[in-house]
């Protein structure tokens, strides 16, 4: 019969077309997260951000690491889709991290920002900007969140870093409603020096 | 071709035991096809679930407001354009002419297009703009709004110095400025007409400063799954185009995250005013700001103590005539183009009634949304407590508290008995402000059981009005009032006066701004005197016979306590007298004015247009198709050389000063935060990929194919033997 021919083929090509696209999502974020490692060493010379590769319409602005779980991600600039599939992004309009304000960085839940559901309060994170030091961070709360009922406001009137996630960690669908949110303050006060010239303090726009 | 199973596969119970393998195979075949049609309506299931989720929710969860630096070559962060603001406000009579010039300072080593969202009163009449670059001016012009789009793209490209205003509400505007060079100033002087506001006796004036970040309602309209988003937003707001606020990207400008200090201001503002009424005034006030008044004769001029502020407060002015000399009526009148138009004042006799007043079902609905966080809802709980005081035992009452959803405190209106308000008094305390602003379900709310014939229905509205789907509210409100009024009452720093004026408006009532804790007692206090009042109705005009006059508003609407009769008029000539009649409560009352006065005030025509081109944008409202309004608005706008939602200010440098290989940076101005206000939200990134979902489906469909193939060679086997 002529469906027998086809539908081996086709649920082949279909499972192979979507496992394929999964795939790649995923390896995607992990292959530019090393091309952007190259990128940041370059931009260390350069008053100039750089970008990892040439059609990149993003650039890191800032490095996250927490030794304690062998992270050690490149923050990139927009935490719009086409900066999240590379890496986390920092929220245009706030504080860039490891600067005054409020900073907010964006990932997502099932690649680099995976490792959020095993950060816990008290632990400690480390931000370095582009071109300055590094600030130390501590995680003081985390809440899930109902993005529909709760806008994202800076809470504190000190400096305060929020890194963002979709929750549920294991949900099936993407583009849920509610978020999981890590909360963190820095513990020294956070470097002013450096180019305020290329990198205002407090201007991000 | 479609072969059916045997039916003796599927029906009986004891096929030939040749058979039950081969049925086996089919059993798990059909239940892994079951298995898939479940999956699959789930997986729709939730993607349309997570559609509604998306219609109900708030600050656009969509993708985070991208403000992607518009460079072709590797971006860079730049310092954001630095802008200083000088406004003089020059009032005389019922008009007040602004001057507003904007320096945009680009401190970077770069070329910067600047783009600032600012705010105007909501009775602006842009008539003027000019670009200065140092020594040279460039006229601005009025073109229809697409095309002086065009102009300015493609200046902006050419590497022309350009400067384009538009209109993005009655009193919100966005101003581009392209082509600053490194270390230049450009600066864009705009000028605007306005009536003043007389109310009880009092003359103010409201000069905005910010922009309170409005609620986007609706279901993001950006195309593109998370891993291809087109960044071609419509602006450089936070917040992304929903179905419900097709333009909320241009509405949503960023607030400076840093709250303003004298230290560090932020958007830093100087402010002069002259002020001549042509008569003698008492108690000249500024609410929010420190002034020095100087004195000439019946000219007053007035300047901020500190010099320059931050914009993070609407300025307000307010003063009285002298004793004895509080006006009854006025007329300003000015010949253009051989038409005469005309501003007229006059202030009917107190209303009074000889009956009892009317019960009254009093609703009051109270926003308790994130944007009222900080000073605004403690304004707002004041307002409700006291006005729970104004409450009668012979009245109805109820309160709505909404934010992302509405909360009402009893399920209808009750009784105002002791018991009754001390439930709403614990109610009130207890409010506190957080979720999103979805006005149209606490209105739906409140309109939900029809008013009672025995009882007069007042509902009060005290809110921020921070809200991108003005237009739809209006017209919720207009269509589903009723014969009730509506009042409403605006908090905060920073309030969308559009939204005030114009929801008193088509809900027939008045309204009031609060701006300070320290106030609520005396503006709850007039306002409450206007609910408790009889109202000037029915007025009506007799101009001199035979003139053919165009009038606005066309029909006068029923006047609060305190309120004047203020109508602007255009007629070939207009001459001899006017007379102006209504009832003042149950009292008829008619008045007559001389018109053609001795004065000729300039402005008084731009004001005219201005007013017919609101009433225009009503009819939108009232159900005319937008087409129509829009043709009939660019006539108006055009002639009158009018910045309007169809029509926008362009002006542009002939000579070509960006070279062809530096590059431009977009780079919008941050708006300062209003005072003692929650800071600005933002937007949840979408955080996470389809990857999962997209692997565990192919993982399925391997499955499957190798299911068939395993059962196709069983066949086959079997048909072989």
């Amino acid at each position: 019969m002529a469906w027998r021919k086809f539908i081996v083929p086709f649920f082949l090509v279909l499972g192979a077309w979507q496992f394929g696209h999964g795939a790649w999502i995923q390896a995607k974020a992990v292959l530019a997260q090393h091309l952007i490692a190259s990128a940041w060493q370059e931009a260390q010379q350069h008053a100039d951000p750089v970008k990892p590769w040439p059609w990149a319409d993003t650039w890191p602005v800032a490095r996250l690491q927490m030794a304690s779980r062998g992270v050690d991600l490149f923050i990139l600039q927009g935490a719009d889709g086409s900066s999240l599939a590379f890496g986390p992004g920092h929220l245009n309009g706030s504080a860039l991290p490891g600067t005054p304000g409020f900073s907010v960085v964006g990932g997502h839940r099932d690649t680099h920002f995976r490792f959020l559901q095993s950060v816990r309060v008290g632990d400690a994170l480390d931000i370095t900007p582009n071109r300055r030091s590094t600030v130390r961070y501590r995680v003081t709360a985390i809440r899930i969140v109902d993005s529909r009922n709760e806008p994202l406001l800076a809470e504190a009137d000190h400096d305060q870093l929020v890194l963002v996630t979709c929750y549920p960690f294991e949900a099936l669908d993407a583009g849920g409603p509610l978020r999981y949110l890590v909360f963190a303050d820095p513990i020294r006060q956070p470097s002013t020096t450096g180019e305020p010239d290329h990198v205002p303090s407090h201007h991000t726009l | 071709m479609t072969r059916r199973l045997p039916y003796y596969r599927v029906l009986d119970t004891q096929p030939p035991r040749r058979m039950r393998r081969r049925s086996r195979s089919w059993l798990s075949i059909a239940f892994i096809s079951l298995l898939l049609v479940v999956m699959g309506s789930i997986a729709w299931q939730t993607a349309h679930g997570d559609e509604a989720d998306e219609t109900a929710m708030g600050l656009a969860d969509a993708k985070a407001g991208s403000l992607l630096i518009a460079t072709g070559a590797p971006g860079r962060y730049i310092a954001a354009t630095r802008l200083d603001s000088e406004a003089h406000i020059d009032i005389s009579g019922m008009t007040a002419h602004v001057r507003v010039k904007q320096h945009f300072r680009n401190d970077s080593q770069g070329w910067v297009e600047g783009i600032y969202v600012f705010p105007l009163t909501d009775n602006a009449a842009v008539h003027r703009m000019r670009m200065i670059i140092g020594e040279r001016i460039i006229e601005g012009k009025i073109q229809e709004r697409a095309q002086a789009k065009r102009t300015y793209e493609k200046a902006k490209s050419e590497g022309r110095k350009a400067s384009l205003v538009e209109q993005e509400r009655p009193n919100m505007f966005t101003n581009s400025v392209a082509n600053i060079g490194p270390g230049e100033t450009i600066t864009v002087e705009i000028e605007y007409l306005q009536t003043v506001r007389f109310d009880s006796g009092v003359f103010s004036l409201r000069f905005p400063m910010t922009i309170t970040p409005r609620y986007i309602p609706g279901n993001s309209t950006r195309s593109g799954s998370e891993e291809s988003v087109t960044l071609q937003a419509n602006g450089h707001g936070w917040a992304m185009d929903t179905d419900q606020v097709p333009d909320a990207s241009r509405i949503t400008p960023f607030l400076n995250p840093v709250a303003a200090t004298t230290a560090n201001p932020i958007n830093p503002i100087t402010l002069t005013a002259t002020l001549d009424m042509g008569m003698p005034l008492n108690d000249i006030s500024s609410a929010y700001h420190d002034v020095v008044l100087k004195r000439e004769g019946k000219r007053y001029q007035l300047k901020l103590t500190q010099g320059s502020v931050s914009m993070e407060q609407d300025f307000v002015l307010s003063w009285e005539p002298a004793a004895g000399n509080t006006p009854q009526a006025a007329v300003f009148s000015e010949q253009r183009a051989g038409e005469d138009y005309a501003l007229l004042m006059i202030v009917p006799p107190k209303p009074a009634s000889t009956r009892a007043a009317l019960p009254r079902e009093m609703i009051y609905i109270v926003d308790t949304s994130g944007s009222m966080q900080g000073v605004s809802i403690d304004q707002a709980k004041q307002s409700l407590l006291l006005a729970l005081k104004g409450l009668g035992p012979q009245d109805r009452f109820n309160i709505i508290e909404f934010n992302s959803t509405p909360t009402p405190l009893f399920t209808r209106s009750q009784e105002a008995n002791s018991q009754n308000i001390a439930r709403a008094r614990h109610f009130t305390e207890k409010l506190q402000a957080t979720g999103g602003t979805e006005m149209r379900a606490a209105l739906e709310l409140a309109f939900s059981h029809p008013a009672e014939e025995s009882h007069l229905r007042q509902v009060v509205f005290i809110t921020d009005g921070a809200v991108g789907n003005e237009e739809a509210l209006f017209k919720l409100i207009y269509d589903k009032l009723g014969s009730g009024r509506l009042f409403t009452v605006g908090i905060g720093s920073a309030p969308n006066s559009h939204f005030m004026h114009k929801a008193a408006q088509f809900g027939r009532g008045t309204f009031t701004h609060i701006g300070n804790i320290n106030e609520v007692q005396a503006r709850m206090g007039e306002l409450l005197a206007k609910l408790g009042s009889p109202v000037v109705a029915n007025l009506q005009v007799d101009w001199p016979q035979g003139a053919t006059v165009e009038m606005y508003p066309s029909r006068l609407p029923d006047l609060y306590l305190g309120e004047p009769v203020v109508i602007s008029a255009r007629a070939p000539s207009l001459q001899g007298m006017v007379t102006i009649s209504g009832n003042a409560g149950d009292q008829p009352w008619q008045q007559s004015l001389q018109l053609r006065g001795l004065n000729n005030h300039s402005g008084i025509a731009t004001v005219w247009a201005r007013e017919k081109i609101a009433a225009l944008l009503d009819q939108k409202t009232t159900g005319r198709p937008e087409q129509d309004v829009r043709d009939d608005v660019l006539k108006v706008a055009l002639l009158h050389q009018l910045v309007s939602p169809y029509t926008s200010f362009i002006a542009v440098e002939e000579v070509v000063s960006r070279p062809q290989n530096a590059d431009l940076a977009t780079s919008p101005v941050a708006n300062a935060r209003p005072k003692g206000q929650a800071p600005q939200p933002f937007a949840y990134p979408k955080t996470a990929t389809g990857s999962g979902r997209a692997m565990g489906f192919g993982l399925m469909f391997l499955w499957l194919g190798w299911l068939f193939t395993r059962v196709i060679r069983k066949e086959e086997e079997h048909g072989l033997a």
